[in-house]
């Protein structure tokens, strides 16, 4: 069963093991740092290398600097500086600094306190990135913190101004150099926090060392720590670090590129209004262009339905039928005058010679008349004759000249024949003054 | 309000006057309010704008006094 190494008497570590195991943690735990303190125990060794102690009132460490081409000299008793980092004399299991670089702290005095006055800052905590406010996405309002003399406002107010003029900016003008500045400094800060800006811009532009000390300044530090206005820092040029810029919230590398930072993409938005204004023409344009048209073909279409060419439509149609009537009329009215010419010439060829026919009715009636008369004239002569022979023919003149008419008694009828009687049969025989009657004796035959 | 704000609002309701107005059942009339609106915001927005630049104009006078 493997088991972490150390954890049990079968897997002891072993001095060379641990030794290592700390070593690798030594570097990996610790990157390089600056220490401070005094040299004590100080050992040259013939190839170069200097061993010593580092010491402060309560402690010490073990340093060693290997032989460098810039031979620093080192002093017992000297402060220094050193930029070094862990590292484990694994023969001796001896902690050790591995110097890098070292200073004397009496020479470069601005440069020790920066870094004394840096750790104890970082110790602090103010340097911490969850200590630091965010900016917010919009700068509106903007207090700048710096002196109205220096070229860095300059450049800042031009920048601004070409890339978002919108930012309302306030001045708080202070000294950034000199022995009084920093707590100028911090008062100028205090009064534009309580003013409640969106961001706080302390800057200034580059200078000497000494210059731009007054930024390296322990209570301001803490000044900007505890402002609700989250602070944006840009001091000096690009190489320069200051205590300022590692605690302000945002660090710029110069006035500049605050000024940028600060200005955001309101360029953007400008050239997004251009667009917006000129799509907002076009828009309209369009919109105008398309109801214009509704209203054209709308128009047209109430033209085509306007009264007056209704009537007018209504009026043609009117003449058409007109037309057509008249047309129709007319050609029938033809025909009918055509017939009626046709029949009247008929009728007027055809029409008989009434006094030709008058004379012949008056011809025919004076014929008439005529042959009646004669008629008549010839009947009477007749009539005459007739009566005249009827006087002859009268059976009583015969009666009287002995003529007698027998006739059955039965049914009077005049017996001309013998057949017409047979024996026993009545009859009566006519004879001029009366009758007899007589019973059939005998039938005889001539 | 800072003028950045009222800007960045000015600039937002612009382009919701411009996004109704690309609406295809928008009214002629509607068209023409949101478009004096439109125009409105526009100048509004260059207002904005120019006064700043005066604004800081001033500012950096002040500073070479």
């Amino acid at each position: 069963m493997n088991t972490q190494p150390g954890q049990t008497t079968q897997n002891a570590f072993s001095p060379s093991a641990l030794n290592q195991i700390l070593k690798k943690h030594l570097n990996e735990q610790f990157g390089s740092f600056w220490l401070t303190g005094e040299i004590f125990e100080l050992y040259q060794s013939p190839a170069g290398h200097k061993y010593f102690t580092l010491k402060d009132s309560q402690s010490g460490i073990k340093c060693v600097m290997f032989k460098q081409k810039q031979n620093t000299p080192l002093a017992k008793g000297s402060q220094v500086i050193i930029l070094g980092n862990l590292s484990l004399y694994t023969p001796k299991g001896d902690l050790q600094v591995n110097v890098l670089r070292i200073m004397d702290a009496g020479k470069g005095d601005l440069a020790q306190q920066f870094m004394l006055l840096k750790q104890k800052l970082q110790q602090a905590g103010l340097f911490e990135q969850k200590n630091k406010q965010q900016l917010p996405s919009m700068i509106g309002s903007l207090a700048i913190v710096t002196s109205p003399k220096g070229a860095a406002l300059q450049d800042i107010l031009n920048i601004i101004k070409s890339q978002n003029p919108l930012i309302e900016i306030t001045l708080y003008p202070t000294p950034v150099q000199g022995e009084d500045a920093a707590p100028k400094i911090n008062h100028a800060l205090r009064v534009a926090d309580e003013a409640n800006h969106d961001a706080i811009l302390l800057t200034r532009g580059g200078g000497s060392k000494e210059d731009l000390w007054t930024f390296n300044d322990e209570f301001l530090a803490h000044q900007i720590a505890q402002l609700e206005t989250p602070v944006i820092s840009a001091v000096g040029h690009e190489t320069d670090e200051s205590i300022s810029d590692l605690v302000a919230d945002v660090t710029c590398i110069t006035p500049s590129a605050a000024a940028q930072l600060i200005s955001g993409d309101f360029r953007q938005s400008k050239h997004l209004l251009t667009q917006q204004k000129q799509l907002l023409s076009l828009l309209v344009q369009d919109k105008l262009r398309l109801f214009q048209q509704q209203v054209d073909s709308r128009g047209h279409a109430i033209e085509k339905r306007h009264p007056s060419n209704l009537l007018k439509q209504q009026e043609a149609a009117l003449g058409t039928a007109e037309q057509k009537l008249n047309n129709s009329f007319s050609s029938k009215w033809l025909a009918l005058k055509n017939n009626y010419q046709h029949l009247h010439t008929a009728l007027i060829n055809n029409e008989p010679d009434l006094i030709i026919q008058h004379q012949r009715l008056k011809q025919f009636r004076q014929q008439l008349s005529n042959n009646i008369k004669s008629q008549l004239s010839d009947s009477h002569q007749a009539l005459q004759l007739s009566i005249n022979d009827l006087n002859h023919q009268n059976p009583l003149n015969v009666l009287a000249r002995g003529f007698s008419i027998t006739s059955r008694k039965q049914d009077n009828k005049v017996i001309t024949d013998i057949s017409q009687v047979k024996d026993g049969d009545e009859v009566v025989t006519q004879l001029k003054s009366g009758r007899i009657s007589a019973k059939i004796f005998e039938r005889l035959e001539k | 309000m800072s003028q950045t704000q009222s800007f960045e609002k000015k600039l937002e309701q612009l382009t919701k006057v411009i996004n109704q107005m690309e609406q295809t059942d928008v009214g002629l009339e509607q068209s023409l309010k949101l478009y004096e609106q439109g125009i409105k915001l526009t100048r509004e927005c260059q207002k904005i704008i120019a006064d700043a630049e005066t604004k800081i104009e001033q500012l950096m006078q002040q500073a070479d006094d």
